[in-house]
Formats: structure tokens, sequence, C-alpha cells
């Protein structure tokens, strides 16, 4: 039972969790499970606890519900009704694909961030694959996910990579938190944050650590007759492919190289390269898994500091500031952060001066103390 | 008439780039994409048509047309493509497609 209890929440009367518990979102009904292994426990509330067994179920997966369409390559959206949440695969395997890795999307945010899908509130997850003909490309057009099947001389379907799935629902993360505007810099982070989560859900997929996973966006998609690995590289960028047909990966490694231009919204996809560069660097630098740590700092920046003009400075610092909060001020997690941006170029402000906001519930409270105030055995 | 078309950004971020000077087409070529220019209104267009909320990963077109006195640039996200303007997007599209309009 996780003992970060917000001691708020812990002082609400039994009937009150009962209600809760049937009636609370998610994020709610954690938080009066956590009080009921606590109070509960230790004071005999047996309804409460009662409930919280009849919940328990929902809690692993409170709003985990996806549907995917097809668009029979027509342009109609979402289409025609192929798989819901629950059902047996089909026949298409396009449409598992996209089903499949929707799933490890919204486990990746709900088991490591505790997000409860894209607007934290259980949002449903609607793909339609199969749009137009020979369509190279997948978007998000604000509501949901949508996948061509490629041409097939360039490239393959868009749901055979799991990072391309992660990367399209990650825009829908990021438009219910920060909203970054897609122009320019705030537009390259946005990006960013896609390529980072996305292939966070493929690292964790594989359950492969920083230093064993390829870094590589898109892999699989381009045809063998392409001259290229992938789309991009987090590790390397600029180095995914240099094809006669698609030309070069144009993406930089760092400021030096930050490309001015007015198509693709200001460079969105091709600026990302330096943002993308930093995360991977800080998750080299900080080692392990990468979505523990260094996701959850980018993540926690996103979600509570991003604005929808941050730019790559406020990025830098933010990040930084968030690393401290999370590891501690000169912490090792925090360096790495650090000279991951100065080597892209980016040096992160000095830490702002301004109080330690108190911690988010009784975390340091152990069971020990509690049970000694009030008590129980 | 002068036109510069680009199709930048989806998911690759890769570029499709096509000018034509329409007076070096072959007649028949010559009239198809012009009566496609005429038939979009291409000159009353906004110059951008973006959708809302803007989503991410669409390709982005970018068309300019020059038929002096007349210059006019649109910039369209691809999903709120004018159904009349589809045509002369597409056709663009399979131009930019050949490589031989770079
Ligand atoms: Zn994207």
């Amino acid at each position: 039972m996780n003992h970060q209890v917000n001691c708020l929440h812990c002082i609400i009367p039994p009937h009150m969790l009962d209600s809760i518990l049937a009636n609370g979102n998610a994020a709610q009904r954690k938080l009066a499970l956590d009080c009921i292994g606590i109070s509960g426990g230790i004071r005999g509330h047996r309804q409460a606890l009662m409930s919280a067994v009849a919940y328990l179920t929902p809690l692993t997966a409170p709003g985990k519900h996806r549907t995917v369409y097809t668009a029979n390559n027509g342009s109609s959206l979402p289409g025609q009704q192929m798989r819901d949440e629950g059902q047996p695969p089909s026949s298409d395997v396009a449409v598992n694909e996209a089903y499949d890795g929707a799933g490890l999307t919204y486990d990746l945010y709900w088991d490591v961030y505790q997000r409860n899908s894209l607007d934290g509130n259980g949002l449903h997850l609607d793909s339609t694959v199969h749009y137009q003909q020979n369509y190279d490309n997948a978007f998000w057009n604000g509501q949901q996910m949508v996948y061509g099947d490629g041409d097939g001389q360039l490239f393959n379907r868009f749901t055979i990579a799991v990072d391309v799935i992660g990367h399209e629902l990650t825009h829908g993360v990021t438009q219910y938190m920060s909203n970054l505007d897609y122009q320019s810099q705030s537009g390259a982070l946005n990006e960013s944050f896609s390529d980072v989560f996305g292939t966070l859900v493929k690292q964790r997929k594989l359950n492969q650590t920083a230093d064993q996973a390829d870094w590589l966006i898109g892999e699989g998609l381009l045809t063998a007759s392409v001259h290229g690995v992938a789309l991009r590289s987090m590790k390397a960028p600029g180095t995914a492919y240099d094809d006669p047909v698609l030309g070069k990966d144009p993406q930089p490694a760092d400021m030096a190289h930050y490309v001015n231009t007015t198509q693709d919204n200001g460079g969105v996809h091709i600026n990302s390269g330096i943002p993308n560069r930093a995360f991977y660097l800080t998750a080299a630098g900080i080692g392990g898994y990468a979505w523990e740590k260094a996701g959850k700092i980018w993540y926690v920046a996103g979600r509570d500091k991003f604005k929808n003009t941050t730019d790559f400075q406020g990025a830098a610092d933010l990040t930084t500031q968030t690393a401290g909060e999370l590891f501690g001020t000169d912490s090792a997690e925090q360096q790495a952060v650090k000279n991951a941006w100065i080597t892209v170029g980016i040096t992160p402000g000095a830490p702002q001066t301004q109080p330690q906001p108190q911690p988010s519930g009784c975390v340091t409270a152990p069971a020990a103390i509690i049970r000694s105030i009030f008590g129980g055995s | 008439m002068r036109i510069e078309f680009v199709r930048s950004g989806g998911f690759a971020g890769i570029s499709l780039t096509a000018r034509v000077d329409s007076e070096k087409l072959a007649p028949d070529e010559k009239a198809a994409l012009e009566k496609k220019i005429s038939d979009a209104s291409f000159f009353d267009l906004p110059g951008q048509i973006k959708p809302t909320p803007p989503g991410a990963d669409m390709f982005e077109y970018s068309l300019t047309i020059s038929s002096p006195p007349r210059t006019h640039t649109v910039i369209v996200s691809e999903t709120v493509v004018p159904d009349k303007l589809r045509p002369l997007l597409d056709h663009l599209t399979d131009l930019a497609r050949t490589g031989k309009y770079r």
C-alpha cells in the first residue's frame, strides 16, 4: 500500500470516503483508497475497506477506453468502427496495432505518471486507420489519432512503429497540459515531447534501459528501399536517413545549427532535434530506465510549469528546476539535466530562490508515527 | 502564371516542392492547371486556413500564385482544405512528386 497520503484527505469521515469511492474520479478514488489504507486499517472502518476492495479493479485501469475505426481509404473521420475496448483482435493488422499501441501509451501514463488518459480524466482514445490512399502520414487532429497506410515505396503503414502511436497520443496530452503553441520553438518543444514519450512507450514495451535503447523515432516505418534506419534519431539528430529521394535528415543536434525556416510551422519537426537530444543526454546521464527519472522530470515540468509560449531556454530552466524539486538541488539527476542542456548549447538559468513548496501530502510521516499517534496495532 | 507550391510538415517533416511557370507547360497541361486555379477562386481565398484546435503533424500547404498584377499566398492545413481548392493541391502534389519542378 502506498503510504504517500495527503493529510487533508485522511480526516475525511468514512461515509464520505464511501461516497468518493462510488462517485469520484480516478484520482479522487486513489486518494480515498490511500486514506483507507491507514485510517481504515487503524480504526477499523470495515465498510470503507469493503468498498475499497470493490473498487480495486477499476483503479488498475480507470479510464482505458480505446476504439479503432477504419476510414476505408477515404477521408471521413472517425469512419467505421472496427474494434472497441475489450473486444477480441480484428483480422486487420493496422487495427490491432493502433489498439495495442494506444493501450501501451495509456499504460505508460497511468502506471508511471498516474495520469488517467490524455486529459487526466479518462478521455476515450479514438484512432482511425486506412486514412486516404497511399497516405504517408499520421496526425492528431485535436480529437483523435489518424494513421495512413504509407505508399509502400518509401513508407510502410504508420501503425507499424509503437513510438509513432505514443507520439500522436502525446500530442493529446500536451494539448491538455501546457498546450505548447505549434509554432517555432514552442512547437518544436511540442514535437519533442511527443518524440520523448513516444520513445518511452517503446523502451518500456521492450524493457530497455537508456543505454540499451536505440533512441530512434519511426524505426520500421521506412521501406527497405530507403537509405535510412528511421525518421529521427534522438541520440544523434541528423543521422536517421540520407536518401536520394527523401533527402537527408535535416535535424540539428545543437543550437549552433538551429534552422530558421517558415515551413513546417517554423521547423517544428526539424528543431525538435535539439530538445530531443537534451532528453537523451539526461536519460543517459542518469542511467537506468529512462521513463523513471528523466521521463518523470520532463512530465512534471510539462504538466506543472510549461506554458503555451515556453521556448527552449524556458524548457531548460524549468526541467532543471523540476529536477531539483524532485531529486534535490545539486543532485546527480539535476546535474544530468543541466549538463544535457549545456551540451546542446543552452545554459539553464540559476535555480529560482523561491521557498520550497510544501510536500504534497504527509510523505515524510512513516506509518510508525501514525500508529503511535492513533495507538493502533 | 508563376506558381510556388510547398507541402511541409507531417509526422516525417519532409517537404515536397514545385515551382511551375505555366507559360512553359504544354498547352493542354497549361489549360488544365489554370482551370483548377480558376475553379478554386484562388485569389479570393483567405491567406491562412487553420483548424481549431490546431492538432499536430498535419501536412501544411503553402501556395503562392503570381499573375501580374495579382500575387496571392494561401497557407492551409490538410484537414481544412476547401473542396474547391483540393483538385489544385492534388495536381501540384503530383507535379512535385515527379521531382521535375524543384
Ligand atoms: Zn508530432
